[in-house]
């Protein structure tokens, strides 16, 4: 119990108690037998009064009694407590020479409203100790097989157990080079599980090393709104056949899923993981609030601090910071970065409001970054530019020695970010940062947000852009050449389109860029245009870019003339592009642009039902959902019983049913129209053009490293 | 009609000055605990219309001080009903003493300040602090601490 629920007990404690004075009152005043010893006169009226008082105070004190004890149940109860669950792990002790935490507990007690935003958000729980509050999966009787293993997966009371393959064993063999799921028979034993991470998409759940405080990942997800079960590997654009992944929560989680994670080793080496509180909490963007908390215990400073309206010193704010700084509290998480190998040794740590290039180099291979870099090291100063760059193509030589599709598994080839989690990485690219007071805050908000996206209310729809760039509110309609109303007048649509793979979904790049069919052309990432007119062909695009903006007109192959950029990239596409065409044929805002022709999205989505990546399969069901959701008819029912999990055999039985079952619909449309879409005259498929374009799909091996 | 020796005069003026002193506070206490249920009503209606400004979570300093003010400002009105019925028990003479005229004080001013301090202190908030009206409060709550061990004392005497 915390916060006003004891003072508020005692209050009705003392109710009661004056409610049995006052009984005994009036019960002296009933012995004397209606005359008092300074001989008043007590009618029986009084009497009664008095009793029915003392009655009332009684029943009411016991109400509200029981009230707030009902209500004293109900408060929060913070990761910290429920870290205390967690058996043999130190999550709750901090590095005594770090600075101290105070945890988010005695942060309501001031910032009441804060901390109940705060508690609203999906950063809070991505890390939890497991129990009910925070558990979502189904354990009850559940047996999952996959990749040559099966788990047993049982409750038992408030606590969550599976039966497994011994994963110190697992680590073991891994660490002396070999798969673990390829060896039979391995020692099995039931673990409990002590740690949840994640509860808005998917959840993913940690089993403890039997020998050390190492936490392993237990490898499956349970997808949040689908309600299931699905192997861990299936929720990401991995490799089909891949490894099973074996994920040690030190190893890299620690750093950004809890407040102060640092992976240490005991006296006698063995991992010891620490924090200071679970999840992402008020201290992981405030910095340490001990001394915060301890000076403001004075009422007279608090009160000071409050009405001067002046930033207290002893603690950060993200929102007084400047725009770099404040977005690098977000970015030390949101991005990829190098750490600077001296950090490790020194034991030196980005905090809030510090500078992040003190301890990292935040990783960019954009043609902005090399300009920027070359600039200052021709200025004949050794700059950090200069230095970090240099610094950074060691990095990358060594990484791409041991991987060569280390950059392409996380950039598009411009520098664009290609994952999510590395958003920072995208908006530092951005002119809008670069050359104005763009941050992360001018559009989310851990405290006044819906914590879906953490977007802030007040920089909804185009109201974050329109700040800045006030005149084209004025007359959207001139700039954009849509509507005002439509999505196609909505800023981020076209600015910041859905290029970025995570989670199974597509968010947006967070780099801020002007559509291009120039860029297309040079990345492979789909231009803003086309991924909502996904039924238009790409030199559609160019000829608009040219006559609405003046951009170049490249020159387009045959395909890239004549064939719909959708279909097209669809059919040819590498993995990442064929789950983010997918993923926005089931988008509203772009179903909006093809109604006309509504349907030909079915044919195409079903072709990936059988696409090698579980990832994108997953996409293709779920746009296909959307987009049978309101009708009837074979579709509907060949996709009900679709799962991208299925066999090989059910999945291409299920594609074939969707494709033989599309009804082409050529009404509204030109023959130049259906061609793109691959519809011949008499409305059948030109079967022969989509299977060369099916025949010339990217297998590139995509491994996207989320 | 009854003749009265002057004695039996200035005890029935003495028993009347303390009747009124009981009747003040039987009508304040009663005055008093309509006010407060009335707050009670109101503050259930910003439920009911779910009024952020009441229940918003960055309002839960004002609900709290709203909610002590209804409380406390219900709860002294009971004890001054109390006062008010239990006054003629306390008395060993007719006259009311100094210590329960004071007492009889001290109620008044907690009775007004407590409540007061704790609604004031409710309309600006800075956080999880209440408005510097809510000083109010503590000076209201000492009245009412000095008052109780006044009448405690007296009904000690009493007793005895």
């Amino acid at each position: 119990m915390s916060g006003y629920g004891f003072p508020l007990q005692l209050f009705l404690v003392a109710m009661l108690l004056v409610g049995c004075a006052a009984l005994l009152v009036i019960r002296n005043q009933g012995e004397s037998a209606g005359r008092n010893r300074v001989g008043w006169a007590i009618s029986p009226v009084q009497q009664r009064s008095g009793a029915v008082l003392a009655a009332l105070v009684l029943c009411l004190g016991g109400l509200l009694a029981w009230l707030g004890w009902i209500d004293a149940d109900r408060r929060i109860t913070s990761s910290v407590a429920l870290a205390k669950e967690i058996p043999a792990r130190r999550l709750d002790t901090p590095d005594p020479t770090s600075p101290e935490y105070a945890s988010s507990d005695r942060c309501q007690a001031c910032h009441p409203g804060q901390f109940a935003s705060w508690h609203e958000t999906y950063h809070r729980t991505m890390t939890q100790a497991a129990g009910t509050d925070s558990v979502l999966g189904r354990f009850e009787g559940q047996v999952l097989r996959a990749r040559g293993r099966q788990y047993i997966l049982e409750r038992r009371g408030d606590e969550y157990w599976v039966e497994m393959a011994d994963p110190d064993w697992e680590r073991d063999l891994l660490d002396r080079g070999r798969r673990p799921e390829q060896v039979p028979r391995p020692p099995r034993g039931w673990k409990r599980i002590v740690m949840t991470t994640g509860s808005h998409h998917m959840q993913t759940y940690w089993v403890a090393s039997g020998r050390d405080g190492r936490l392993f990942n237990f490898p499956w997800l349970w997808l949040v709104k689908e309600q299931r079960w699905i192997p861990r590997e299936d929720g990401f654009i991995r490799p089909p056949g891949g490894a099973r992944t074996f994920d040690v929560w030190h190893s890299a989680c620690i750093e950004c899923h809890a407040v102060a994670g640092e992976k240490t080793r005991s006296p006698a080496g063995d991992w010891m993981p620490e924090a200071a509180e679970l999840g992402i909490a008020c201290e992981g963007c405030h910095g340490p609030a001990e001394e915060h908390v301890r000076a403001n215990a004075d009422p007279l400073r608090r009160y000071q601090q409050r009405l001067s309206g002046e930033p207290d010193s002893t603690i950060v704010n993200p929102a007084r910071l400047d725009a770099q700084s404040s977005s690098e509290v977000c970015g030390h998480c949101h991005g990829m970065n190098i750490i600077r190998a001296n950090v490790l040794a020194q034991g030196k740590r980005f905090r809030p409001g510090g500078e992040l290039a003190d301890t990292r180099i935040v990783m960019r291979i954009s043609e902005g970054a090399r300009r920027e870099a070359t600039k200052s090291s021709l200025g004949g100063q050794a700059s950090k530019h200069a230095s970090d760059w240099e610094a950074m193509q060691h990095f990358f030589d060594r990484m791409l020695d041991q991987d060569e599709s280390y950059l392409a598994d996380r950039f598009w080839s411009d520098g664009m970010i290609r994952v999510s989690g590395r958003e920072h990485n995208g908006m530092i690219e951005s002119a809008c940062f670069q050359g104005s007071e763009l941050s992360c805050l001018t559009c989310h908000s851990m405290h006044d947000a819906d914590p879906n996206d953490q977007l802030k209310a007040s920089s909804a729809g185009d109201a974050g852009c329109l700040g800045c760039h006030p005149s084209l509110a004025d007359n959207l309609e001139a700039h954009t050449h849509h509507p005002a109303e439509s999505s196609g007048s909505r800023c981020n649509n076209c600015h910041m389109p859905h290029t970025v793979y995570g989670l199974m979904n597509l968010i947006r790049s967070h780099w801020i860029d002007v559509p291009s069919v120039e860029t297309e052309l040079a990345t492979g990432r789909p231009n803003a245009c086309s991924l909502c007119h996904l039924d238009r062909p790409l030199g559609w695009a160019a000829d608009h870019l040219t006559s609405w903006y003046g951009q170049p007109r490249p020159t387009l192959s045959e395909d890239e003339e004549k064939v719909a950029n959708g279909v097209r990239w669809l059919l040819i596409g590498d993995a990442h592009q064929r789950a983010l065409t997918a993923w926005h044929l089931g988008w509203r805002d772009a179903q909006a642009s093809w109604r006309s022709n509504e349907g030909w999205d079915r044919f195409f989505l079903g072709h990936l039902l059988d696409d090698p990546y579980s990832a994108v399969r997953a996409i293709a069901e779920n746009s296909l959902d959307r987009s049978v959701e309101d009708s009837a008819g074979k579709v509907h029912t060949a996709v009900s019983e679709y799962d991208f999990l299925d066999p090989r055999a059910r999945r291409r039985s299920l594609r074939s049913r969707v494709m033989e079952a599309w009804e082409p619909r050529r009404q509204g449309k030109t023959e130049m129209q259906a061609a793109a879409l691959l519809i011949h005259g008499d409305g059948k498929i030109d079967l022969p053009a989509f299977d060369r374009l099916a025949a010339s799909r990217d297998d590139t091996e995509m491994d996207l490293r989320e | 009609m009854t003749d009265q020796t002057p004695d039996s005069d200035s005890l029935s003026r003495d028993r009347s000055a303390a009747m009124a002193v009981a009747d003040a506070h039987l009508s304040f206490g009663w005055w008093a605990l309509f006010v407060f249920l009335m707050l009670g009503l109101v503050l259930e209606a910003l439920h009911a219309f779910k009024f952020g400004y009441y229940l918003d979570s960055s309002n839960e300093t004002r609900r709290l001080m709203w909610r002590l003010a209804h409380a406390h400002g219900t709860l002294i009105a009971l004890v001054h009903i109390a006062f008010a019925l239990s006054l003629p028990s306390l008395l060993q003479s007719p006259s009311l003493p100094p210590s329960l005229s004071l007492a009889s004080r001290c109620l008044y001013g907690c009775g007004v300040l407590l409540p007061l301090g704790f609604f004031l202190g409710g309309i600006f908030v800075y956080g999880g602090d209440p408005g510097l009206a809510v000083l109010l409060a503590p000076v209201g709550a000492l009245l009412g601490a000095v008052a109780v061990f006044l009448i405690a004392r007296a009904s000690r005497g009493a007793s005895s």
